[in-house]
């Protein structure tokens, strides 16, 4: 698969999503935490500094109105402004009348046929009964923990190992970026909090350069936490004096997210865990995730340098904050040319079964530097032309 | 620029057992008064010597000098709420709190700063700490009054956003080029 493949989905999912810096729309206005984060960059000669391409309206476009700068985007946008599923395409979708949403509903396990198809679902519904409900296809959507942790545990008979597990790389070459963050504190108010969390990016160090010790690269992107937040995650389990000084510097603090790519290995997977079962009887997924050493050299650089900007502002300290819990995540059930090396095609076809599609992030190879929404909104449409396409040969 | 939040002290004080010390109006068990009887708390499981002890390790641990003790207050609250259904935590705490006493042979709270924090250092990895130190982190930092003291303003929603409060106003730095930072449309 190539670039040329996906840049016309990629310009597909940029107009779907309202993209700024694309189609025409402007970038979005740039907050307290930018302008430090861009004097900084500027001093210290990065050159691809810009508040972003956001899937955030920098003006009302599509019915919804342009960002207000509330610095929620996290949370769930409240204005709307901030592109979200729950409120563009799931609705459009509801208005054709062919989709038929059932809500809080978990599936247990996918059926497959004894002609080695998929023949549908089983699933535990909003009141916890458990239907089936037949499928010509099925795509598999449930983020790169639940996505495999499914597959596992719709083994039967034909499939012991698991559905489309005949490589056995189900679950295997979890990935979840490289991350870390830098906070700094100055000697005169930022306010960071005020405004769009994520719009501010450095590009420079997102380039293969392997001098800088490691290869593959990273982005530097503006963040900003609430005070709770802040307080359980700038220095975790942190306490006394220094931490209290940290702390009262809160409205001077200016902050960043370093997001890079992270080596897939195979022996950071997702597995079924041993005893442990939710409320349905069904093993939980068990999450293991080692730094390679090639993540240490890349979060160390990242460190260096976003220090290295605030220092340029004007900064009377830096704090290195560790990866937050959660993440980007990325892997499990990666695409592959070969059906030995991967669990499905370039379409997220599984290769083992016709009409099994993996729809979400797991099919990732590699996660690379960016964050991974729109490419993974990009792959999902395009698979979804190759299953009408498939459909209508009356290949699926 | 005003600052604003969608709280006000008077709905603080009745949240809980938390109360100005006018108004209390005490039924049972026992009263944390503060020494300038500016707040009052009533207590449902913890003893008073266990409650006072919690409220000084809580400023120990993260000390905010200008912040006052009814914030701190509302910490040995919420140990005290989670330890009434909670039997075992109770006994913790207690346990806790006369281990610290017992640690120097002197009350902790009548040891000397550089001793409390001493004390507290040598059992920081233990249940006891880690377990008030959970609490407090959330406690503390999650009360919108004390947002202010931090120059946090919270959510925006009912304003409109930062747009036209202040999202860059920062005005000590070079402004970005027009490129880099659209003007707001
Ligand atoms: S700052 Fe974030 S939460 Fe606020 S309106 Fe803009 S996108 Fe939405």
């Amino acid at each position: 698969m190539t670039l040329q493949d996906l840049e016309p989905y990629y310009a597909k999912a940029e107009d779907k999503m309202g993209t700024t810096r694309t189609n025409g729309i402007p970038g979005l206005p740039g907050n307290n935490n930018f302008k430090v984060m861009y004097a900084g960059a500027k001093r210290l000669g990065y050159k691809g500094v810009h508040t972003g391409r956001m899937s955030i309206n920098s003006q009302p476009r599509h019915g919804r109105d342009a960002c207000w700068q509330m610095g929620f985007c996290f949370q769930g946008c409240k204005s709307g402004a901030k592109w979200s599923t729950l409120y563009t395409e799931i609705p459009a979708a509801e208005a054709t009348g062919n989709l038929d949403l059932r809500s809080q509903a978990q599936v247990l396990q996918v059926q497959a046929g004894a002609d080695g198809k998929v023949a549908g679902v089983l699933y535990a519904d909003k009141d916890g009964n458990q239907q089936v409900q037949k499928a010509r296809a099925v795509c598999v959507a449930g983020n790169s923990i639940e996505t495999p942790r499914l597959l596992l545990n719709s083994a039967n008979a034909q499939h012991p190992d698991g559905l489309a597990n005949s490589s056995g790389q189900v679950g295997k070459n979890y990935m979840r970026h490289m991350t870390g963050s830098v906070y700094a504190t100055f000697d005169r108010p930022v306010n960071m909090y005020r405004g769009t969390t994520m719009a501010g990016i450095v590009t420079d160090e997102s380039i293969n350069d392997p001098s800088r010790g490691f290869v593959g690269g990273y982005e530097m992107e503006t963040l900003a936490l609430g005070l709770p937040f802040m307080a359980a995650f700038l220095d975790p389990g942190a306490w006394g004096r220094g931490f209290a000084a940290a702390m009262d510097m809160y409205d001077h603090m200016a902050g960043m997210w370093l997001v890079g790519e992270d080596m897939p290995q195979e022996t950071n997977a997702i597995t079924l865990h041993g005893s442990e079962k939710d409320q349905f009887g069904l093993p939980v997924p068990n999450v293991h995730f080692d730094d390679h050493a090639n993540d240490i050299a890349m979060r160390n650089h990242a460190f260096k340098q976003g220090s290295a900007i605030y220092e340029a502002a004007g900064a009377l300290t830096t704090i290195e904050t560790p990866p937050y819990p959660s993440t980007h995540n990325l892997g499990t059930c990666r695409m592959s040319e070969k059906a030995s090396d991967g669990v499905c095609n370039g379409f997220g076809q599984t290769h083992d079964i016709g009409n099994l599609f993996i729809s979400d992030g797991s099919q990732f190879t590699t996660g690379g530097a960016e964050n991974p929404t729109l490419t993974i909104v990009t792959l999902a449409i395009r698979q979804a032309d190759y299953m009408a396409e498939q459909m209508s040969k009356g290949a699926i | 620029m005003k600052k604003t939040t969608g709280m006000n002290r008077r709905q603080f004080l009745h949240t809980g057992g938390l109360a100005a010390a006018g108004v209390a109006a005490v039924a049972s068990g026992t009263v944390l008064v503060a020494p300038d009887g500016a707040w009052a708390l009533q207590l449902q499981t913890l003893d008073e010597h266990t409650a006072k002890t919690l409220l000084g390790m809580s400023r120990q641990i993260y000390p905010h000098d200008t912040l006052a003790d009814m914030y701190y207050a509302g910490v040995v609250e919420a140990l005290d709420g989670a330890a009434q259904s909670d039997k075992d935590l109770a006994t913790m705490l207690r346990e806790g709190v006369s281990a610290l006493d017992q640690a120097m042979g002197v009350k902790w709270l009548d040891l000397s700063e550089g001793n409390q924090l001493a004390t507290l250092t040598a059992i920081q990895d233990g249940a006891f700490f880690q377990k008030v130190r959970g609490t407090i982190v959330v406690a503390l930092y999650n009360n919108p009054l004390v947002w202010r003291h931090f120059g946090y303003e919270g959510p925006s929603y009912e304003y409109g956003g930062y747009i036209n409060r202040g999202f860059n106003d920062l005005a000590w730095l070079d402004e970005p080029s027009e490129d880099a930072s659209p003007k707001a449309s």
